[in-house]
């Protein structure tokens, strides 16, 4: 705390203001979501929750939840949750989401502050205040794991600055173990920079960038071998499935808000890297970076269409972070104190204020009741009329037709199965089956005929607007 | 002169930032950047090791112009992976040749 004092005495008045603004504005953009919304948006929030949700009752059920995912270390982060006496977890879901966004925003901030001082620091985090909704997926898609990797990635391209093996090491884990595609990125990113600076061997680095290149060329190749035996045992991720997705950002990046950031940013790696010679392999390490987050967020260009959209947040960081540093740059050479600050300050918080006031309309869209864009509370109410009405040794079943029947099995006691129409059948005709339960979110899809039509079989127990909870009578 | 010249850059910068933000025309902003980033450029710029750099930024350009023809029937992830390793390659080739010059030019310089 001191050191923080000591730290803001030390600097500028006009750049205080600036950073209050921006990280007003980080916060502001950030805690919007939870406070505009009463549920989780996207459909991973209730998978997420499902398997930590019993952290404190259940702990090695956790462990067990925890340890067969993709996403330990996110997924340990978010259990700690379970801490909150009476928490409610899809809440709880979006302020971690909203944490997650401030988090990476600081982390940002670190780097830029690392590489070209305070202001750029805090335009920095100004710019990542602008990204939410507008131009990274994460609170809609309800993608936690993925946002929770960034700080690690950020503070491991930091920590490598400062030439800090120890912290390297620490966030490398961390986000290798946080999520998969930010792992594959990072590990892309080293293989490419171990090639590079394995070709770029005559050029005579210093002694501490030497033990960076040779703790590189040995980290590349444990990366390797680590991810072909992943592949190995995990051969279904070759074939894995996905249909042709166009980036919905490409517009507003190339030709929209965020083109002024696009053109600082290729600004600002040009001036940044003028230095690059003192710090090779910081420098090879983010270029590779750049280069890897251009392909991915591009990649339904080169033909491929693979996840367009959920890759594209490598690419924002990219521009956020060189962005602030080409604008930092401009700025200084105007050499006036005053203009620079108030030029950023209402930069930052007039594009701030439009991204608050665009979030907020689609924020009132995900909670109109007629958009059914999220889980309607005709839906709640139906699980909440299941988890005081049934049995806990009731059965429930549903279709996939929605994800938002995966909130079934969080917002009650109750287990839950999703089915197929054709397989009715075979859950009547199962007696070890005691209690067997049928729901229907009728906003999503029709009840069948067959249902519908069999009172003596289907015993409708509850419905409502949009939920048909039938009671299915064994044979 | 070129404090003058740098000062000049610096606002068409700025203007092209917030004429962007405004949504002016697109061709005019692409238009005063480019010319902005022109004045600031200094000497630093011409060295080759400094140029090197920017092939991080070109080579993903070059990709986006110029797709591969890599077969439609092969898994997307296996696609994936095609087109980034033949980019990453002419990536560190190119890096090797402009690497290769730039030190002969070091070497050169170091026997005068």
């Amino acid at each position: 705390m001191n050191g923080m004092i000591r730290f803001l005495r030390n600097q500028r008045k006009t750049d205080i203001i600036l950073l209050a603004v921006a990280l007003g504005c980080l916060i502001a953009t950030a805690v919007q979501y939870p406070l505009s919304t009463t549920f989780p948006i996207g459909g991973d929030g209730a998978a997420i929750i499902q398997r930590v949700q019993h952290t404190l009752t259940d702990p090695l059920l956790t462990i067990r939840n925890i340890s067969h995912t993709w996403y330990p270390v996110s997924y340990a982060l978010f259990s700690s949750n379970a801490l909150i006496p009476h928490v409610y977890w899809p809440t709880a879901f979006s302020s971690w989401m909203a944490l997650g966004q401030i988090l990476t925003g600081l982390a940002i901030g670190r780097l830029v502050y690392r590489l070209a001082g305070i202001q750029a620091s805090a335009l920095a985090m100004g710019l990542w205040a602008l990204t939410p909704i507008t131009m990274t997926s994460f609170f809609e898609d309800g993608t936690m794991a993925q946002l929770w990797s960034l700080p690690w990635l950020i503070l491991f391209f930091e920590r490598m600055h400062q030439r800090s093996l120890k912290g390297m090491f620490l966030f490398c884990l961390l986000a290798l173990f946080s999520h998969p595609i930010t792992a594959a990125i990072l590990i892309g990113t080293l293989i490419i920079t171990a090639l590079i600076l394995w070709i770029h061997r005559h050029t005579e680095l210093k002694k501490q960038e030497q033990m960076l290149k040779i703790v590189y060329l040995i980290c590349a190749f444990a990366c390797v071998i680590i991810a072909s035996a992943a592949l190995l045992f995990k051969k279904s991720i070759i074939t894995l499935q996905f249909t042709h997705e166009a980036s919905k950002y490409a517009q507003d990046m190339f030709h929209g808000f965020f083109l002024p950031w696009l053109l600082a940013g290729i600004f600002g790696w040009a001036t940044i890297i003028k230095n690059h010679a003192s710090r090779y392999v910081f420098f090879t390490s983010m270029g590779s970076f750049i280069f890897l987050s251009i392909l991915l967020a591009m990649n339904n260009s080169l033909g491929i269409g693979f996840w367009t959209n959920r890759l594209n947040s490598y690419l924002i960081l990219c521009i956020v972070i060189f962005a602030a540093i080409g604008m930092d740059k401009i700025l200084k050479n105007l050499n006036n104190q005053f203009i620079t600050a108030a030029i950023s300050i209402c930069l930052i918080a007039g594009l701030a204020m439009s991204t608050f006031v665009d979030n907020k309309n689609i924020y009132t869209r995900y909670e109109s009741s007629s958009t059914y864009a999220r889980i309607h509370p005709d839906e709640l109410a139906a699980i909440a009329w299941m988890n005081t009405n049934l049995p806990n040794y009731a059965d429930v079943y549903s279709t996939i037709k929605t994800r938002n029947y995966e909130w079934i099995p969080v917002l009650t006691s109750l287990r839950w199965k999703p089915l197929e129409d054709w397989e009715i059948p075979s859950v009547q005709n199962n007696h070890a089956i005691i209690y067997p339960i049928f729901v229907y979110f009728t906003r999503a899809e029709g009840v069948p005929e067959d249902v519908w039509g069999r009172p003596d079989i289907f015993r409708l127990e509850y419905h409502n607007d949009g939920a048909m909870i039938f009671h299915i009578i064994p044979l | 002169m070129k404090k003058q010249l740098e000062l000049l850059g610096s606002y068409l910068m700025l203007l092209a930032i917030i004429s962007a933000a405004l949504r002016y025309n697109q061709l005019i902003v692409i238009a005063m950047f480019v010319a902005g980033f022109a004045l600031v450029l200094d000497g630093n710029s011409k060295k080759i090791a400094y140029l090197q750099m920017h092939l991080f930024l070109v080579i993903p350009y070059l990709a986006v112009l110029f797709p591969l023809p890599i077969p439609r029937e092969w898994p997307g992830l296996i696609r994936l992976a095609a087109a980034f390793g033949i980019w990453t390659l002419v990536l560190c080739i190119l890096f090797w040749i402009i690497s290769f010059f730039s030190n002969k030019h070091l070497y050169s310089n170091r026997g005068k």
